[in-house]
């Protein structure tokens, strides 16, 4: 699969996931190659990782006050950081595995690892290619964070 | 009445599943994080019917139906999976689940495919 197509596959499935939340605004706009060593980070991340056919990680990152909209969306009223936590490690790992339909049983996910602020280490490999697709949800603007290199099976 | 258990590793997943099921003849009794707890939690309540995760952390989901369908065959076990190629769905089924849902679901395709799942 081209890179074209991929990232193709990221932004059609992201924008079925957040147009089936909710009846808020999504406009999934264009991907743009991220610079090594300036990975965007908002208050809440969840990194997939990737393995099998491709290989690096997914990550999903998005302000606080969006955090707070989308447990609100789930219908909880609990917004402590451990529910804005689960609720990106959720979101990311739906993300990631739909890709599956199209990618299949050989892009393998791994459970989400969650972070709060800014991570220790973020490191976007040399052989991978890094994009981020910006989200706009309602009024809230997140990312997500495609870093792939392709393996040969 | 149906006892139900739930296992996925996102908590706000538990309480929405919890919150959307509209089966009166449905109880949960419990919910777990992983295929271990699930496990352990089995032996408390012996549920009739799980809803499974399938991306979990210390046993995942595949592996947890062969587990406890090892402790009771005649569980019937729904997966709830962000795991949306075909292949997985049909692993799942082979090792004896009963329905398979994708991530994200509806309240409607929830209940359907638990009415499904419970013969009704």
């Amino acid at each position: 699969m081209t890179k074209e197509s991929l990232l193709k596959l990221f932004v059609d499935n992201t924008t079925h996931y957040f147009k089936h939340l909710s009846r808020e605004s999504v406009e999934v706009q264009v991907p743009y190659l991220i610079a090594h060593h300036e990975p965007v980070i908002f208050d809440y991340t969840g990194i997939i990782g990737i393995s099998g056919a491709y290989k690096g990680y997914v990550y999903l990152t998005a302000p606080s006050k969006m955090m707070r909209f989308l447990l609100q969306t789930q219908g909880e009223q609990d917004y402590s950081e451990p529910h804005c936590l689960d609720i990106i490690g959720e979101i990311a790992n739906v993300l990631a595995g739909n890709v599956r339909r199209e990618l299949g049983a050989e892009f393998m996910i791994s459970v989400p690892l969650r972070i709060a602020g800014q991570p220790d280490k973020l490191l976007l490999t040399d052989k991978s290619w890094s994009f981020a697709i910006p989200i706009r949800y309602s009024l809230f603007i997140a990312a997500l964070v495609v870093s792939l290199e392709e393996c040969v099976m | 009445m149906i006892k139900l258990m739930i296992v996925d590793d996102s908590t706000i997943v538990q309480r929405r599943i919890e919150r959307d099921l509209q089966l009166p003849y449905v109880k949960v009794v419990g919910t777990a994080s992983d295929g271990v707890e699930a496990v352990q939690l089995f032996h408390q309540t012996l549920p009739d019917a799980v809803t499974l995760d399938l991306t979990m952390p210390n046993m995942d989901g595949l592996a947890t139906v062969s587990a406890l369908l090892a402790l009771q065959p005649k569980t019937r076990i729904l997966v709830i999976s962000a795991l949306a190629d075909k292949a997985t769905a049909i692993e799942a089924i082979r090792r004896g689940a009963n329905g398979f849902i994708y991530k994200p679901f509806t309240e409607a395709e929830l209940n359907t495919a638990l009415r499904e799942l419970l013969g009704d």
